[in-house]
């Protein structure tokens, strides 16, 4: 028994020095991250002309990938791209040993890369528009509206009507299908580009979510009102649609922008990722995501998914609320022995990964 | 009904917690529990988190601190200095003097250090109590030699914390001095105790196995070395006493209570004196001392099923528990006696060589009890296997139901059986 043991066995998720870095727990440091991120995605938004000087240098690589000249959001989706690449390498290293978040990380990143950054360029430098095939109706209402919709179905291009169809598919087919299977991870974890920001980019911050009951209260108040209102938007742009009424077309149109700006502009980019490192990375998932409202409501009320839990083994340690990047108060189930069934989880794993006795087992096995 | 809990560990806040859930009138039942720790109930197993700076304090409470408030528990913050146990009252250190109707001990344990070694000289600390994470963090800076006296499961942690936030890490030495063959080998059967050793030596530390340490040897005060049994000599500039734990009975003999090792009871937590329980590490019921979480849980939550009249004698549970060594999940159900052997156990190793699982049987050939390396255990299975009186040839043979481990976690795959 003296010969060397392989190294095979898990090396555990250790997140010692977590709570002695400023930058990663609201230092000034963190406030000067947070400040430079959010001015970041007010230019990117509203004054693109002042990153023009970053924005140029990338005309040679836009041209060839786009067949365009670079613009701000060529250079948006590079950094965000390689923020996804270069921390995802940096979750690999410290979380890869374990196979759950190995494959997730690597099946974000290729995501990220292949189908949110070179194929919607290569759709763009064939003149077809970029398209997303990683994101869907309610993340991005626009695919179901009816002028998008109408246009791209009845397209003489076979692939553009396709683009259409794997729209309509994924809302209507997939997304109950995997849910049901998988739970909402199957996007939020594995597939989304958000998800796969935070998951990388963003898990240096991840304790930062708070794991009080007012903010869970508070994500209730906001995430399904968020849902409902762009549901009633393209409900009525449909409605319009069949019955056209230009005062109603109106009041849509504008409803839609002041969405566009709050929820998409404001509260996914500006708050949801430029406050990482003051209130966590997963701001946007939590408390705006019309699409991880519908998911959880799928996850909760039609799902095999949940956390299992050893019913007594807990020493209430609280890693897992701590590293809680929903702030789901993990132990407050884990200490009654129950099993965990949340809308909002998002089934990263890393409760499970952290938790040092073996209580808590993320899973959608019969 | 005045209800006076001392201590706020795990058992006192079990009992404060289930006496309001069962009786939430706060007029007709008031409670008081009253700590010199700290002043909100933590988790005592997640101190290696603050000290490795993977937690804060904050962190470990499993409460809101104005959770306390709504329900009607009044904390204080101070130490009992005295009790009577018959006029069943008590004396804090500020004077004061609180009267009560039941008074409930639940003092937990203190450091059971050998007499040989003088804990009090500056290097040396214990890790027990809240302050010996500041206390740990200031003698480890600057060290270069830590040196860890002790096989347990608290060395172990220690080791933890060394390995992760010692500062010089490459110029500097961590060593643990174990009395056993093997690390936990008060505990463990001789394979799993060779791989844990194994393990902390792959992360750098030194364990030197049958040797104890016989003293420390300091300048003006100051630890120095650790002179060990076999004449040898280790340089030792940061050292923790980790040699086990004892019932903290100090408060209860001095006021009568009969104690032994812990304060004794019966199986209805009740002391010798009327009125007065004791739970947690510090009691001794029928069935002996138990000086784990889980159970200061149970026998709180019962406690205050007795103090209201609703319950009757304690029934203990399967024991278990668990522990990591570093990144390695050990558990245990049941009763794995540690001299386990072919004739009462069967061992099954993964062919990685590490992860092992180990079943141990009765002449019958039912599970007893169940013990695991590198492998997590789903505590329902276990329970349904030693309760139902599975026989080991079943379980081994549905040996993957056990299993709790993450999704995509390689299968266990015994090549011994
Ligand atoms: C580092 C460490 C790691 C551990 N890990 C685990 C683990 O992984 N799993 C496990 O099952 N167990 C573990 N344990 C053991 C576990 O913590 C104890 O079994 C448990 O905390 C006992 O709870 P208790 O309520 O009986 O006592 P305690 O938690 O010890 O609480 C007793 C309280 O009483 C107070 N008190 C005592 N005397 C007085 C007085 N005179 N006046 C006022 N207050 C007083 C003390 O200050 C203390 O706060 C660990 C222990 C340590 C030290
Ligand atoms: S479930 Fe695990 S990580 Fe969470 S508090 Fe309990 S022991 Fe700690």
């Amino acid at each position: 028994m003296n010969q060397p043991i392989p190294i095979m066995i898990p090396k555990g998720a250790s997140r010692s020095g977590t709570m002695l870095r400023p930058w990663r727990t609201r230092g000034a440091s963190a406030y000067a991250l947070a400040l430079v991120m959010t001015l970041f995605y007010v230019c990117v938004y509203w004054f693109p002309g002042v990153l023009d000087v970053l924005v140029r240098p990338l005309d040679g690589s836009s041209q060839m990938l786009r067949g365009r000249v670079a613009d701000q959001w060529f250079l948006y989706g590079t950094l965000y791209t390689l923020a996804v690449l270069i921390m995802g390498v940096r979750m690999l290293r410290r979380d890869g040993h374990e196979r759950y978040h190995r494959y997730r990380t690597l099946v974000l990143m290729s995501v990220q890369l292949i189908a949110a950054y070179i194929l919607p360029s290569m759709l763009a430098r064939s003149g077809r528009g970029e398209f997303y095939f990683s994101y869907f109706w309610p993340l991005k209402p626009e695919v179901m509206f009816p002028s998008s919709m109408t246009q791209m179905m009845s397209s003489p291009d076979a692939l553009t009507a396709f683009m259409s169809w794997w729209s309509l598919a994924l809302l209507v087919i997939a997304t109950p299908l995997l849910t049901y299977l998988y739970g909402k991870r199957w996007y939020c974890s594995w597939v989304c580009g958000c998800g796969a920001l935070a998951e990388t980019a963003g898990d240096s911050f991840r304790h930062l979510s708070s794991s009080s009951d007012r903010s869970w209260k508070l994500e209730r108040m906001i995430i399904y009102p968020v849902f409902v209102i762009i549901t009633v938007i393209t409900a009525l742009l449909w409605y319009e649609h069949a019955n056209p009424h230009p005062a109603l077309a109106e009041i849509t149109a504008s409803a839609n922008r002041i969405y566009g700006f709050v929820i998409g502009g404001l509260f996914s980019g500006v708050i949801g990722v430029g406050f990482y490192p003051l209130l966590g990375s997963r701001v946007w998932c939590r408390f705006g995501c019309p699409m991880a409202a519908l998911l959880g409501i799928l996850q909760k009320g039609a799902s095999r998914f949940r956390i299992e839990v050893n019913p007594t083994q807990c020493i209430s340690c609280g890693n897992c609320t701590t590293y809680c990047e929903m702030g789901i108060d993990v132990r407050s189930y884990a200490e009654r022995g129950e099993t965990i069934k949340r809308a909002s989880c998002v089934g990263c794993g890393v409760c499970s990964s952290v938790c040092p006795r073996g209580v808590l087992k993320v899973t959608s096995r019969v | 009904m005045n209800v006076l809990i001392i201590g706020n560990g795990i058992a006192g806040t079990s009992c404060a917690r289930m006496l309001r859930r069962l009786q939430p009138d706060h007029a007709s039942c008031r409670i008081t529990m009253i700590s010199e720790e700290a002043p909100y109930h933590f988790s005592r197993p997640a101190m290696m988190y603050i000290s490795t700076g993977q937690l804060t304090l904050e962190h470990t409470k499993p409460f809101a601190d104005a959770s306390w408030a709504q329900q009607g528990i009044a904390l204080m913050h101070g130490r009992v200095t005295a009790l009577d146990a018959v006029g069943r009252s008590c004396t804090l250190d500020d004077g004061r003097v609180l009267a009560a109707d039941v008074m409930v001990l639940a003092t937990g344990s203190v450091p059971s250090v050998p007499a040989h070694l003088d804990a009090s000289l500056r290097g040396v600390v214990t890790y027990m109590q809240l302050a010996d994470v500041q206390r740990l963090n200031d003698v480890m800076k600057g060290a270069h030699h830590a040196v860890i006296i002790g096989g347990g499961l608290i060395a172990a942690e220690c080791a933890e914390i060394f390995a992760c936030m010692m500062e010089d890490r490459d110029s500097s030495t961590i060593t643990c001095v174990v009395r056993e063959d093997g690390f936990y080998g008060n505990v463990l059967p001789d394979h799993e105790s060779m791989i844990v050793t194994e393990h902390l030596r792959r992360h750098g530390v030194r364990v030197v196995t049958n040797t104890e340490a016989v003293r420390l040897v300091d300048v003006d005060g100051r630890v120095t070395m650790v002179e060990l049994s076999n004449g040898t000599h280790l340089p030792a500039d940061c050292v923790v006493v980790a040699t086990g734990v004892r019932p903290n009975v100090e408060l209860a003999s001095a006021a009568g209570i009969r104690c032994d090792e812990g304060i004794l009871t019966d199986a209805s937590f009740r002391t010798d004196h009327p009125g007065v329980l004791a739970i947690g590490d510090c009691a001794q019921p029928p069935w002996g001392v138990r000086q784990l979480w889980y159970t200061g849980r149970l026998h709180g939550e019962h406690a205050a099923r007795i103090v209201l009249g609703q319950a009757g004698a304690f029934t203990p549970t399967t024991d278990f528990n668990s522990a990591k060594f570093f990144d390695l999940d050990w558990s245990t159900y049941g009763m794995v006696p540690r001299s386990s052997d072919a004739a009462n156990s069967r061992l099954l190793i993964d062919r990685d060589g590490v992860r092992c699982i180990r079943l141990a049987h009765n002449d019958a050939g039912c599970v007893v009890g169940i013990h695991a390396l590198g492998v997590r255990l789903d505590q329902r299975v276990c329970e349904k296997w030693i309760g139902g009186r599975v026989h080991v040839q079943a379980a081994i043979a549905d040996i993957s139901s056990v299993i709790f481990d993450a999704e995509f976690t390689p299968s266990f795959n015994a090549v011994t059986a």
